[in-house]
């Protein structure tokens, strides 16, 4: 009895062993050991560099990143604003001792023909109705003294701006080696493959972030595209300041105040003519043709010596307002260019020194056990 | 050893009972193994060094427990019964001392490589040596019986037995061991080695986490002279002889988990046969 009791217990054991032994070995090919992922240090690839740091640490150097961006970009921005305003006051300056020489061409009798022609036109109704101010506007705004010289600017602070962000970006990754050196670690072996690859692709994200390639800047905001819109400004401001200056002024009579005068004109040669027998009627052409423009030349003093004055405050005016919208438009578009690669960098760097907050593709925390699935087997 | 003797007949059913409890206390360790495998990189500091503590204690034990019994037969042999010596000398504090030192190191390995453990066959190759450790042990009892001192008999059958055991799970482990895949390090310095495998051991205890890295180098030295010496794999004797060498650290498993069992199962009574004739004394 007693023996067939311990054969049951016996057996019991046995039963429990084998029960737990095959628990185990199920278990075992179910579970994974779990991993300490928390703390883990993250590596950096800064080109060709790679780097360990702790978590902590690389809560600091972000800070210490967009504090630098910042700091510079702000100062590309405000370098590049002020050599704005220098080289726009040159050029208006430029503009403005132009005026005395457009008013001159103004009040010339080539001009004043030049705008009967257009009015003539005009009256014929295929003319563009800005046409004086459009002509106004090509003497006081020449094409060597304005647009090639805004579309240079544009290209030289265009690049000039980018490269002083590339400077600073460039000043930035010396500066982080420089404080990363002790973090240095050695490249993975060229074979070894495994959990790297996440690595090396968010190393890749931080060292594009801080050297964005250009082309999506030309593409979004052009200083070239803020010249150009500048050029297109000029006209009306222009045709409004004149107007509103000269709107007193007897030329808007038109055609007919001028077809009158070459009438009298006419009349006034005839008149003169009539002791010449058969050479009057050249005699009298030829008379009235200077008589009209004699009148005319009179008339153009007249209102040059009334008007010119107002002319030339019209025209300043002019390219005082310009010159301020101009300003406005390429100090906004220099910020606005700047800001641009700076939010890009910043996003960038946000992304990449913290990838924990964003679980993406590129945001994980690399880890593994060093036993990946590549390599040789001895 | 005779089966109709009276002792033979009382012991079979003791006996089956101890070496089944034993087989189930071997499971319940390999299983305990297991889950500090599991766990051991998320423990905290304090958890950590309780295990270290525990399997220092437990190795400890197990060493000076057979060592004190070893002792007693040199003395034994040696020495006057009623001498003072044999009294003095049986072993104490000192011996105790040398057992944790060597408990600590063994445990501290043990613990490193648990956490370490790369396929999962290691934990069916622990659980079939414990089996072969009570087995064995309990053949070697039987073997042993009416031939040795029934006071050493059960060391002698527990040392014979974790022996064979030894030998034959660190076979089984290097045989796993050249199976198992490592990171390909052909064409890398050895720096690059080093920081690639110490760049991905990480534990919560600083101090377990430490020595992870610490293993990881040496295992980086190791496979990376492996892989510079023989970089085709096993493809000569000497060759399997090389990569045996640099997989000689599956050594430290095997120890540690057989001390560790030696600890834990307390030796194998054997039935007293002093008062058998056949046992007694020879004298010429």
């Amino acid at each position: 009895m007693a023996m067939t009791a311990g054969w049951h217990t016996a057996w019991t054991w046995l039963v429990l062993t084998l029960l737990a032994s095959a628990s185990l070995l199920w278990l075992a090919s179910q579970h994974e050991p779990r991993n300490w992922e928390e703390a883990a240090p993250l590596t950096l690839q800064l080109g060709e560099q790679r780097y360990q740091v702790e978590q902590e640490r690389l809560t600091r150097l972000e800070r210490f990143t967009l504090e630098w961006l910042e700091a510079g970009d702000a100062e590309a921005r405000d370098h590049w604003q002020g050599r704005v305003d220098t080289e726009l006051d040159a050029r208006f300056a430029e503009l403005h001792d132009r005026v005395p020489e457009v008013a001159d061409w103004y009040y010339s009798l080539g001009a004043e023909y030049m705008r009967l022609w257009l009015r003539g036109t005009q009256w014929l109704g295929d003319a563009e109705p800005d046409a004086p101010a459009r002509m106004l506007r090509e003497r006081l705004l020449p094409e060597a003294l304005w647009d090639h010289a805004l579309r240079d600017l544009a290209t030289r602070i265009e690049w000039g701006v980018d490269e002083q962000q590339r400077q600073v970006r460039d000043a930035w990754r010396l500066e982080l080696a420089e404080r990363l050196a002790d973090a240095r670690i050695p490249d993975p072996p060229p074979r070894a493959g495994g959990g790297s690859a996440a690595e090396i692709e968010r190393g890749h994200a931080l060292h594009t972030a801080l050297d964005i390639d250009l082309e999506r800047f030309d593409q979004r905001t052009g200083l070239a595209a803020t010249a150009a819109a500048g050029t297109g400004l000029a006209t009306p401001l222009i045709a409004r300041a004149v107007q509103a200056r000269l709107a007193t002024r007897a030329t808007q009579a038109g055609l007919a105040r001028s077809l009158g005068r070459a009438g009298r004109a006419g009349a006034l040669g005839a008149g003169v003519c009539a002791w010449s027998g058969p050479f009057s009627l050249g005699c009298g052409i030829t008379a009235a043709g200077a008589t009209i423009i004699g009148v005319d030349w009179l008339l153009l003093r007249l209102d040059e010596t009334r008007h010119r004055e107002d002319l030339e405050q019209a025209l300043h005016e002019a390219l005082d307002a310009l010159h301020a919208e101009t300003r406005l438009a390429w100090q906004q578009a220099i910020a606005e260019r700047v800001e641009a690669r700076h939010a890009a960098s910043r996003a960038s760097v946000e992304n990449t020194f913290q990838p924990w907050r964003r679980p993406g593709p590129t945001s994980g925390v690399a880890s593994g056990d060093g036993h990946g699935p590549s390599g040789a087997s001895p | 050893m005779s089966s109709s003797s009276p002792s033979a007949e009382a012991s079979p059913t003791p006996t089956r009972h101890i070496a089944v409890r034993h087989a189930f206390t071997l499971t319940l360790l390999v299983i305990g193994l297991w889950l500090m495998h599991m766990n051991l990189r998320v423990l905290p500091e304090a958890g950590v060094v309780a295990l270290w503590i525990a399997v220092t204690l437990l190795i400890a034990h197990g060493g000076f427990r057979r060592h004190r019994i070893r002792r007693a037969a040199f003395l034994r042999g040696y020495l006057e019964p009623t001498s003072q010596w044999p009294r003095r000398l049986r072993g104490g504090p000192l011996m105790a001392l040398r057992h944790l030192v060597i408990g600590a190191l063994l445990g501290g390995l043990l613990l490193i490589t648990l956490a370490r453990i790369p396929t999962q066959e290691v934990w069916a190759a622990l659980l079939v040596a414990g089996f072969v450790l009570v087995l064995g042990e309990a053949l070697f009892a039987r073997l042993l019986r009416g031939h040795a001192h029934p006071q050493f008999a059960p060391e002698l059958a527990r040392s014979g037995a974790l022996r064979v055991t030894g030998l034959l799970l660190i076979v089984v482990l290097l045989v796993l061991a050249l199976q198992a895949r490592y990171p390909d390090l052909t064409g890398a310095t050895l720096e690059q080695a080093v920081w690639f495998l110490v760049h991905h051991e990480a534990a919560r205890s600083h101090l377990l986490e430490a020595g992870l890295q610490l293993a990881a180098a040496q295992d980086a030295l190791r496979l990376w002279l492996g892989q510079q010496w023989f970089p085709q794999g096993v493809e000569s004797l000497p060759a399997l002889l090389g990569w045996l060498l640099v997989l000689a650290e599956q050594a430290f498993l095997a120890l540690g988990f057989l001390l560790l069992a030696n600890g834990l199962l307390p030796l194998r009574p054997t039935n007293d046969t002093l008062g058998d004739p056949r046992n007694a004394p020879v004298i010429e």
